[in-house]
């Protein structure tokens, strides 16, 4: 019988990021690579102890030979790689992926974000402010959060917890709608953390903003017994 | 976890249909009858139940066939059955456009305005149906059915299309193409049904086909019909040379896949052959939901013994045991004639246990899509095979590392696989000798809009557009060329000047257009091109899966864009709005996670900038 051995030590990778050499071990995600650079990259998916979900795309770099940017969150560096980070391409594409969020869902929430929306220059009003409204039927969180019913994670993203789309499911009995978060680990974790947060601060909730009504509804709902007529219908107000 | 059901029951036809596919409970935890001794002492979950999770699909399927709709009694009932919590398979069930979460009558018709059956009179249809049956998704007078509206449903040809499913005990689907608003009324109205009509094959019978040979020649319902007609001489051939010399055949052939990445399908066979990690899958993609795209269908309608062998000679090569052909739900006919042809051959050995005698397993599952033009993504169909919502996962790894139920898995489409059959008979240098030396073999192009013969044409390599167009009559009633679309909803257009491009991978890079699925399609100066645009944004806005950002809000925006630019709102100068258009543009194609964010703008950027539309 062969003795079991240990697995190897892992091996070293080397790459360039911005034009200077980095050595990393193998396996480490470009974002670990570029924060041990100490360059700044954002994140908005992203949670130190989740499996990234790499759907915000804020995090996004640019990797030489590479067709499409890529997420430097999920993907681990190789040998040889030559990842720019600040490129204009990159700049475009996080300014743009924060500006697309910011007209689409309430951020005021989220403190880091408009740090982020500074960095890069957005101007999420360049979409129009009235948006949300004059295009109802257009509005994806319509499609998401009502005809779907699911609520897209992104939304939380002020948080950091983005999970993928969170299906929601309207239970009679308990008149409430049920998340997966208990079923799900990694949801889980991002539940409690958006809960926690919600719950710490809702005043920071700028009010009459119709998305995170629904989403202040949505995940106080599933978790507390503050039900009236009106959260009976979240959905489709 | 303990799960949080409800108490009501299903309905008892509504747990009979779930039953049928996956048996009866097993005991009082599962929805059978309680039986407190024996319950009590009984263990189930962990990985034994989670493997069952792949048949959330087939099970949502068979109470949609069966009642119309899915309750949440039976959602219930399968969430019992299958351990799946409440909000997880509702996550699943409502990402499918097929499947109806509320009440709905038993018949449904999905009538097509998609660019397609829009430059053939759709919008005359939708609004007759308007007057007779009232307005798209409220139930008909008679409350016996319901139509929709309703994205490309593959049957360009035959345009203007409509696709009615009617639920109950024995379920069916009916395609009315070309669709008039009078027969979809009388059929519904229950009097006789109206033929499907034959599938136009305008070049049926010429010897010169390769693709096609068999198609409108050998019986496409019978297995003896195929066998007479040169079928399974492929698979004795490979069985003979053996897998090694079979890959070698291919990648000497340097056929690339048809489904629109154009990736060297020797590579894919090579990689998941050499993979240690067992077992291997095969899936064959048949989710064509690109908008101009029936090629596969009438490959699968015409000729599905061919891409039954070819599977087998894939799964024969790469070591898997079982194959899944994931067929898109809005083909019936083709599902038909797939599911007869995997009966006869199983019949007659030719798929199970020991196929051909020569002592190797492979199987094949027929596995339906529920109207969701994600799917036809690998990753996304890989997640809808194993019951989940069908949204694309992060690549690398790719499917030949990490694939279905995370095994080694090799992916290929109708098209691509159908080709193997001569190249193995004929052997990959033969291959290779046709078409160009960039681009080999034949290629299938699904010519429709306005031309006078529209349907699928087989062609080498290397013809221009021009000729392309001649074959299938020019453009109808002789009137002036506006535009062709290469590429369907994700491809481009080009203009008139630029119909000596040759239809090859190169020939079109070269001139920024793509070839994608091989969708050829022909809008004349009568097509209100502003219409057609906004139902391609309208179409990506509604397909998106909505994970990342960029596809999410990007295709919304797109859409927003494009109707103020028709109504001449304008939120900014013109000059900024084209800026911002070209901004979005570039970040979905940039940053989105898969090909539909990554092309959802291309079309349209095309017009823009070519047709000089707005």
């Amino acid at each position: 019988m062969s003795a079991v051995l240990p697995t190897s030590a892992k091996r070293v990778v080397e790459l360039t990021i911005d034009g200077k050499p980095v050595r990393v071990l193998e396996g480490t995600t470009l974002l670990d690579a570029c924060r041990s650079q100490n360059i700044a990259t954002p994140t908005l998916c992203y949670l130190e102890n989740l499996t990234p979900v790499n759907v915000c795309r804020v995090c996004v770099v640019e990797v030489e030979g590479s067709r499409t940017l890529v997420p430097a969150c999920s993907r681990t560096a190789e040998n040889g790689m030559v990842v720019q980070t600040d490129s204009d391409r990159v700049r475009l594409s996080r300014r743009l992926v924060l500006e697309l969020l910011a007209s689409s869902v309430d951020l005021s929430i989220a403190p880091a974000v408009s740090e982020y929306l500074q960095r890069y220059g957005a101007h999420p009003e360049r979409f129009g402010l009235a948006a949300a409204s004059s295009t109802k039927e257009l509005w994806p969180h319509c499609t998401m959060a009502v005809t779907r019913r699911t609520v897209p994670a992104s939304l939380v993203v002020g948080i950091g917890v983005v999970s993928g789309n969170i299906p929601a499911y309207y239970d009679e009995r308990a008149s409430s709608w049920t998340t997966t978060f208990a079923s799900c680990r990694c949801i889980v974790a991002a539940g409690k953390l958006t809960l926690l947060n919600l719950r710490g601060d809702p005043s920071s909730l700028r009010s009459g903003s119709r998305i995170c009504r629904r989403l202040i509804k949505f995940f106080f709902c599933d978790m507390s017994d503050q039900q009236n007529e009106s959260d009976r219908d979240i959905g489709c107000q | 976890m303990d799960l949080r059901l409800r108490e009501t029951r299903a309905k008892p036809e509504e747990q009979a249909a779930v039953d049928a596919v996956i048996g009866p409970p097993e005991s009082g935890w599962t929805g059978g009858r309680r039986n407190i001794v024996k319950d009590g002492r009984e263990a189930r979950g962990g990985h034994e139940l989670r493997a069952r999770r792949h048949l959330l699909l087939p099970v949502l399927h068979v109470v949609q066939d069966r009642m119309g709709w899915i309750s949440p009694e039976a959602l219930n009932y399968i969430c019992q059955r299958l351990s799946i919590p409440p909000a997880e398979a509702y996550g699943v069930a409502s990402f499918y456009a097929l499947f109806s979460l509320s009440p709905h009558p038993p018949v449904a018709v999905h009538v097509c305005d998609d660019i397609a059956c829009l430059a053939n009179g759709a919008e005359k249809v939708c609004t007759e149906l308007e007057q007779t049956l009232g307005p798209a998704g409220s139930p008909s007078k008679s409350g016996q059915a319901l139509w929709h509206r309703s994205p490309c449903l593959g049957v360009c040809e035959r345009a203007p299309a409509a696709l009615c499913f009617t639920a109950g005990a024995s379920a069916s689907g009916q395609v009315f193409a070309p669709a008039r608003a009078s027969n979809i009324v009388a059929a519904l109205n229950g009097s006789s049904a109206s033929n499907p009509g034959s599938v136009p094959i305008p070049q049926a019978g010429d010897p010169k086909l390769r693709l096609l040979r068999r198609v409108g020649v050998a019986d496409p319902t019978s297995l003896d019909s195929y066998r007479a007609h040169g079928g399974y001489a492929a698979l004795r051939r490979a069985i003979e040379i053996g897998p090694d010399e079979v890959i070698r055949e291919v990648n000497d052939s340097k056929l690339l896949g048809r489904g629109g990445a154009a990736f060297p399908i020797g590579r894919k066979w090579e990689a998941v052959a050499r993979a240690a990690v067992r077992p291997h899958y095969l899936v064959c993609n048949a989710d064509e939901s690109e908008p101009g795209t029936f090629k596969d269908r009438v490959i699968m309608e015409e000729d599905p013994f061919a891409l039954l062998e070819a599977m087998t000679i894939a799964g024969f090569v790469t070591s898997c045991e079982q194959g899944y052909i994931y067929i898109r739900g809005e083909y019936p006919q083709a599902t038909k004639r797939l599911e007869n042809a995997l009966i006869q051959s199983r019949s007659r050995g030719l798929l199970g246990e020991n196929v051909m005698g020569q002592g190797f397993r492979f199987d094949i599952e027929l596995r339906r899509g529920a109207g969701a033009y994600i799917c036809g993504e690998e990753t996304a169909l890989l997640n809808s095979i194993e019951g989940y919502r069908g949204e694309p996962r992060n690549k690398p790894p790719f499917p030949v590392q990490v694939g279905l139920f995370g095994k080694p898995t090799v992916i290929n489409n109708v098209e691509t696989l159908v080709n193997v059959l001569d190249i193995v008979l004929h052997g990959g240098p033969a291959f290779a000798a046709i078409g160009t030396p960039g681009s080999v073999g034949p290629k299938l192009f699904c010519v429709s809009g306005c031309v006078t013969r529209p349907g699928v044409y087989e062609v080498e390599f290397g013809v221009t557009l021009h000729q392309l167009l001649d074959l299938a009559g020019g453009v109808r009633q002789q009137r002036k060329l506006q535009t062709v679309l290469l590429g369907g909803a994700a491809g481009v257009f080009v203009t008139p000047d630029e119909l000596d491009m040759p239809l090859t991978f190169e020939g079109v890079r070269t001139r920024n257009a793509t070839l994608g699925s091989g969708v050829v399609m022909v809008f004349d100066d009568t097509i209100d091109l502003k219409a057609i645009l906004l139902r391609i944004a309208a179409f990506f806005r509604d397909e998106s899966c909505g994970q990342c950002v960029p596809c999410r809000v990007g295709t919304v925006r797109q859409e927003e864009w494009l109707h103020r630019m028709k109504s001449g709102r304008l939120l900014a100068s013109r000059q900024d709005e084209l800026t911002l258009r070209m901004e979005v543009s570039q970040v979905m194609r940039d940053a989105s996670i898969c090909g539909l964010g990554q092309t959802a703008a291309s079309a349209i950027e095309s017009a823009l900038t070519k047709l000089k539309i707005f």
